[in-house]
């Protein structure tokens, strides 16, 4: 038995997928969860299962009756030329979301750490190292990740350890936040934030079988709420309530606090070095999906070739604003639509679908007769 | 650049047809002519290397010419089972029997006798140190095994030692080595194909595996490349290593060396190549994981946990190796918080006095180290003590007290050197002590940072090296079903499964012994 080597297998797999949603708890994310559901944000990622995970699990079936990916499986159902919109929706979709984490990312490394460098030295590290391994395919991003990605546990493990004296449970109450009804609300209009989860379904044809991509998305979205999950409700437990709004960066200031004992303290720069690493592959995975999304739309296999300048591309649209803050009404309103493509997009497939499938049978029935 | 390839490749299919041509050359029934030939290729008489005896057998009124090499064939063999038997049978043979099927059914006295009828086939077996005996009248030759090359006794390996193995080792016969694995494997499936590769002088080159584990396409693979070897000599195995690996320019090793019969019988039971050859004491290994160059013996040998146990201490040298130096000037020069106050003024103290910063004190001790390591290998063995005395006391001592370096730092080299001489692999050692050094500049300029790019960098590079297809570090990533002797190593009844990534004919080593539990 030889297994190809152009494809990946479900650890791989879902190693991409809960590093891409789960390294949202390291960045900006959080703040913007908790600007909307104050203390409560930790209910967010449950309400995203619920609303996120259902129109998922529609797709998900759908592609496994028709064995297709995301744009294959639109352009099947709804035809070639909103499956092209689509793509180019998907295609800014991707771009925005990896200039916006990217200069985010950038923005923690040379205000946290490297205050006296330059933001374009370190954006043109990132996204260099990002594009080397990019290149070598979703294989080599796969597998790295799949290298990683155990580490990564242990130490973020070992950081709710290091700082878990600070933890006081009281800090849960009021448990709802601001209500219910605005925590629902909220967690609709932004659920855009968790979109990466639809983005991957693009990567069918790369798992080796239906049910090594089913078990591996399945399992890295349980995973990936459950981190996201946790650690909303860590940080509010260590931080409280107001200043947790306030601090754009809390896994960062959480490093900050994390010893042990009184002799080794200050292990921010351990936990920066795992950091890094998880960031990598996660921008690896972003700039592999966003040429694989233009190779799709201009009809090219070549995907590593168009990685190059689209890397260009995104580093050129990174340096263009002063500071990450300056982007965010775009981001919301970007947020916003999101959401309501992707929360509305598989219930028009499912019942392009049936739609699709009854005219078959009645096709099939006049036919018959 | 493809121009000339392809100009030398037809020249190469030129010389091959001369070669083809050459070799087809047939023998004369006049034993002088032969004689001649043969005198010809070996400048005899200028060149003292041809031997010639000339016999007569009256009753039979034939004249026999015995030819061998002085130095590759064994005289008192060729006395005792060559010259005697044929002086002894004259007159004793019977009528009507053809001369040459009565000698090498009756009279010659070896185990191993071929006919012969091209000048090519001659020349090659008497370098080979077999003799040819030439018959008058006839167009054929016969050569009998009298090989007597000079080979040293089995050895005790040398570079990988252990304590509990058995204590044999590979020597600089193929002959031998090949018999130490069949007294391992005694499997009628433990298949040794020889190819023959060099172009003046072809050598045979055996290629070892297991028929019904090994896969087929990487026995092919092996061969083809091992085929596509031009060069007009190879002395050794590790020749031929660099004709076959992956990349020359990569720093990461595709082959494996061993000097022990008892690891490559390991690798040849897992569905592994083994590549052995003339005047090499070692067998080369492929495909190869990066578990094959991290992995001992005895990490087998010894009992489960000493032999996890170990394995550990080793993992932990190889990052310490890796990394240590490069932590230390990135923590020192960029994190100086991370270190416990009390030892950071202790560090700090040290180093008032001097000029350099870590980092270039660390490429002056790193530097120096390398030069002892290396002196170490090429100082004669009467001045062995000699260097060890030199190094510790001028460079560790003296180098702190002059000022030049502070003690710490003697600490980090002290220690890096001490782990990287665990790693087993030389090939596996000399790429970590070379990538130390460029984690020390990433180091220097980025601090943790620039480690964690490295990394990175590093990592993304070996998920996707493959040694004859197999991915570096299956069969952890890529994942495949395996016995998880890895960075660990199960209990030796748990390990019934070859790695899959090996893609093996019979993937179970037995029964699985669950199942036949179930069975009871």
């Amino acid at each position: 038995m030889k297994i190809p080597d152009t494809k990946i297998g479900t650890r791989e797999f879902s190693s991409i997928v809960i590093i891409l949603l789960g390294m949202k708890i390291a960045d900006v994310t959080p703040h913007s969860i908790y600007k909307f559901a104050g203390n409560a944000g930790w209910m967010v990622p449950l309400i995203w299962f619920g609303i996120i995970g259902i129109p998922f699990l529609i797709l998900l079936s759908l592609q496994k009756t028709h064995g297709k990916g995301l744009i294959e499986l639109v352009a099947l159902l709804l035809g070639k030329y909103t499956a092209t919109l689509l793509t180019i929706c998907i295609f800014i979709i991707i771009f925005n979301m990896t200039v916006f984490n990217s200069r985010s990312n950038i923005e923690i490394i040379t205000v946290l750490f490297y205050p006296l460098s330059s933001v374009y030295f370190f954006y043109i590290l990132l996204l260099g190292c990002s594009v080397i391994v990019a290149r070598r395919g979703i294989v080599a991003i796969g597998r790295l990740a799949w290298l990683i990605i155990p580490l990564t546990q242990v130490v973020l493990f070992v950081l709710i350890v290091t700082v878990y004296s600070e933890v006081d449970l009281d800090r849960i109450y009021p448990i709802a936040g601001p209500g219910f009804l605005e925590i629902i609300k909220g967690s609709i209009t932004n659920s855009g934030l968790f979109v990466d989860i639809f983005l991957i379904t693009a990567l069918f044809s790369h798992v080796r079988t239906v049910k090594n991509y089913q078990i591996a998305t399945m399992v890295s979205l349980f995973y990936s709420i459950f981190i996201l999950m946790f650690f909303l409700l860590y940080y509010v437990l260590i931080f409280d309530y107001p200043s947790t709004v306030r601090m754009a960066y809390p896994y960062q200031e959480l490093t900050r606090i994390a010893r042990f004992d009184e002799t080794i303290s200050h292990l921010d720069g351990i936990f920066l070095f795992f950091w890094i690493l998880a960031t990598l592959i996660r921008f690896s995975a972003s700039l592999y999906l966003l040429s694989f999304y233009l190779g799709k739309l201009i009809n090219s296999k070549k995907i590593e070739v168009l990685l190059i300048p689209l890397t260009g591309l995104v580093l050129l649209a990174g340096l263009l604003p002063d500071n990450i803050f300056s982007l965010r009404p775009i981001r919301n309103y970007e947020l916003k639509i999101t959401s309501a493509i992707f929360i509305l997009l598989p219930f028009v497939l499912w019942i392009a679908s049936r739609w699709k499938g009854r005219h078959k049978s009645e096709n099939k029935q006049q036919t018959n007769h | 650049m493809s121009f000339f390839k392809k100009k030398e490749k037809s020249s190469a299919e030129n010389q091959s047809k001369q070669k083809s041509t050459q070799e087809q050359e047939k023998l004369s029934e006049d034993i002088l002519i032969n004689l001649k030939k043969m005198e010809d290729s070996f400048s005899y008489p200028k060149n003292n290397a041809l031997r010639i005896r000339n016999l007569h057998l009256t009753h039979e009124r034939k004249s026999i010419t015995l030819l061998y090499i002085n130095g590759a064939a064994d005289t008192r063999l060729i006395d005792r089972t060559i010259i005697s038997p044929i002086l002894n049978m004259d007159g004793q043979n019977q009528e009507n029997t053809d001369f040459i099927f009565s000698l090498m059914t009756n009279v010659l006295v070896s185990s191993n006798i071929t006919k012969i009828t091209t000048y090519y086939e001659m020349t090659t077996n008497l370098l080979n140190g077999f003799t040819i005996i030439l018959i008058d009248q006839e167009p054929i030759a016969i050569a009998v095994n009298t090989v007597g090359f000079q080979n040293r006794a089995i050895p005790e390996p040398m570079t990988e030692t252990d304590i509990v193995g058995p204590k044999v080792a590979f020597i600089e016969s193929a002959e031998t080595n090949k018999s130490l694995l069949r007294k391992i494997i005694r499997n009628a499936n433990l298949i040794c194909e020889t190819v023959n590769i060099g172009l003046d002088h072809p050598q045979e080159v055996s290629v070892m595996y297991i028929k019904d584990i090994a896969d087929d396409k990487i026995v092919k693979n092996v061969k083809e490349k091992l085929q596509q070897i031009e060069s007009e000599i190879i002395l050794t195995n590790t020749q031929v290593e660099q004709f076959i690996e992956r990349s020359s320019y990569s720093l990461i090793p595709s082959v494996l060396m061993t000097e022990r019969p008892d690891r490559a019988s390991s690798f040849l039971l897992e569905g592994h190549v083994a590549i052995i050859m003339e005047n090499s004491p070692t067998a080369l290994i492929v495909p190869t994981t990066f578990w094959s160059y991290f992995h001992t013996v005895e990490d087998q040998f010894l009992r489960m946990p000493y032999g996890n146990f170990i394995r550990m201490i080793r993992l932990l040298s190889l990052f310490i190796a890796l990394l240590v130096p490069a932590l230390y000037i990135a923590v020192t020069t960029f994190h100086p918080e991370m270190i416990p106050t009390d030892l950071m003024l202790s560090i700090a103290a040290t180093r008032e006095r001097i000029p350099f910063p870590a980092f270039l004190e660390y490429l002056i001790m790193g530097a120096s180290f390398e030069i002892l390591r290396e002196a170490g290998i090429r100082i004669p063995n009467t001045l062995g003590p000699t260097i060890g005395i030199v190094g510790a006391l001028i460079l560790g001592t003296a180098a702190v007290e002059a000022n030049i370096i502070s003690p710490i730092l003697v600490v980090i080299v002290a220690i890096t050197g001490l782990a990287s001489f665990t790693i087993p692999d030389v090939s596996l050692n000399i790429a970590v002590r070379m990538l130390q050094f460029i984690f020390l500049f990433l180091a220097f300029y980025l601090g943790l940072y620039g480690i964690g790019l490295g990394l990175f960098i590093l990592f993304g590079y070996l998920v996707t090296y493959t040694s004859f297809g197999v991915p570096f570090f299956a069969p952890i990533s890529p994942h495949f079903r395996s016995s998880k002797d890895t960075l660990t190593r199960p209990p030796i009844w748990k390990q019934w499964i070859r790695p899959l990534s090996l893609s093996p004919k019979d993937p179970y080593r037995k029964a699985n012994p669950k199942k036949e539990q179930k069975k009871r």
